[in-house]
This record gives structure tokens, sequence and C-alpha cells, in this order.
């Protein structure tokens, strides 16, 4: 997906930050799991309303978007931590290529996780699809027996 | 035929097929005259059943369950309100393994959606100093 901010960084820090409640809304989330996540560390707010409230900007939405794929898959919270750090650093700018490369290798590692990830699953769909099968045929014999 | 003869066709180790003997999901139709337990076509049918629903997360005993309600079915001159009764059983049996099935369908879409997303983060140029570009998906 292309980058939108074309800001730049002299941008208002005000254009484009969000309360708790607006984050939640937009990545379809309760607030009480919003909050979970913040106060895991895993949201970092970009600054305070007038009020004191924290403020969260698009990478808040991006990272909960990224979680909201992994609790389902199973990964427990610390993975979910290890791969934003691997994102955050590989896209900041004062990463030397060695480093980047690295980062890139640790990617293609959860990439490989991802896949087989995903292989497993589609191996269960089938299976409860035969399973399903298996079912609407006794339930098939069991009405011929009836009749 | 033998025990290992079952555990060839459907493709299960000996020692998982023996697991399932002595858990009472599958009984032997006799024996050789060599003392050795023998198995009929119900057995290969038991276990394809059992086979399917262990890696759905099906516990020993919801498989126990569905077998007891299969085997009942097949008995001759069951009462109408019975077979009614495990008919019924069935039909939740079903809409069980349809959630499941639903409920994996959509995990595997997100789980491609995941891979998706690190696809695109990997070949990502690096960003460029200059704009102050990050890597980050836009949820739009």
């Amino acid at each position: 997906m292309s980058n939108t901010h074309s800001i730049p960084s002299a941008a208002g820090a005000e254009s484009g930050t969000y309360q708790i409640g607006d984050v939640a809304d937009k990545v379809t989330l309760s607030l009480r799991t919003t909050r979970f996540y913040a106060e895991a560390g895993i949201l970092a707010a970009v600054g305070e309303d007038g009020a004191g409230a924290p403020l969260y900007d698009e990478e808040a939405i991006d990272r909960l978007l990224l979680i909201k794929k992994m609790k389902p898959l199973g990964f427990a919270l610390e993975e979910m931590r290890s791969l934003i750090d691997l994102r955050d650093e590989a896209t900041s700018d004062d990463v030397s290529s060695d480093r980047r490369a690295e980062l890139l290798d640790r990617l293609q590692t959860w990439i490989a996780l991802a896949e087989e990830k995903l292989r497993s699953l589609e191996e269960q769909v089938r299976i409860a699809e035969s399973f399903l099968g298996v079912l609407h045929d006794d339930a098939h014999r069991a009405r011929r027996a009836a009749d | 035929m033998q025990i290992g003869d079952v555990a060839r066709q459907v493709g299960l180790s000996l020692r998982t097929v023996r697991f399932y003997e002595e858990a009472g999901l599958l009984t032997p139709v006799g024996r050789t005259q060599g003392g050795f337990r023998l198995y009929d076509e119900d057995a290969l049918d038991r276990l394809l059943l059992i086979k399917r629903m262990k890696p759905l997360g099906f516990t020993l005993e919801e498989m126990r369950s569905l077998l007891a309600v299969r085997d009942e079915l097949r008995l001759p001159d069951l009462a109408p309100e019975r077979r009614h009764e495990l008919q019924e059983r069935l039909k939740t049996w079903a809409a069980l393994a349809e959630q499941k099935l639903a409920d994996l369908r959509a995990r595997a879409g997100i789980a491609a959606d995941f891979v998706a997303g690190l696809h695109d983060d990997a070949t990502r140029e690096p960003a460029d100093p200059a704009t102050g570009g990050h890597l980050t998906t836009e949820p739009t």
C-alpha cells in the first residue's frame, strides 16, 4: 500500500491524531481491547489532548490491524510485540544496510511461519469439509432407514 | 483383518490404532487361532471418522459420543422415537461441524491476509529519509 502521508514533518501535531475511542472505532475493536493493547505497550501515544488524554496516530491503527490478524491465528502478545518491533526498526530511517538486511531476513522467517499456519488452516478446512460430508451421509442413511 | 492391516489401510500408526482400541473406540470382531484380534470394515470406517475429528480438536469423549450415535442408528428394530432422537443429535453434530468449518475458513482468510501483509512489508523499498516515509499500511 502506498504511503499517503506526504505531509512534511512541519505539519501540525494535531492533524491525523485520534483519541483512543476513535482508534477503537476505526479498527472495530472494543475500547476495552484497545486499552489493553495500549497498556501492554503495543500502542504508543503521540501526544495528549488539552485534557491530558493520550492521542494516537495512524501508526497505532496500523498496529492494531496487524494485531487483529495475529490474534485469531494464535500468536501470543510477545510474538505480536516482536513482529511490531521488527517492522518498526526495518522502517526506521537510520538503520544501516547490514542491519536492514538482517531485519528483512527475520521478516522472511515470519513469512515462512505465517505460510505454514495458512497451509495448516487450509488443511483443517478440507478435513472439516470431509467430516461434514460424513455427517450428511449418516443423516441421509438414517432418514432412508426410517422410511 | 489384523490390527496392522487396519493401521495401514487408514494410514495411521500401529501405536495410534492401538491407542484408540484401548480407549474403547474400536472393537475386534473375533480372533485368529493364534489369538490375534480381528477387525472388519467397520473398524476402518470408525478410524477414518476419528482421523477427521482429531485435527479439528474434538476430544476422545466427543469421538466416542458420535460413534455411539452412529452405532445405535444402525441397529435394526430401533423405536421410531429413539431414531428421531438420534437423528436430532446427528443434526446437532452437523451444525457444530458447520460452525467449525466457517470458523476455520475465516481464520484461513485472516492468515492469507497476514501472509500478504508480510510480503508487502518485505518487498517495500527502504524508507526515503527525504520524505520521512515509513512502512505503515494505510487502513483505507
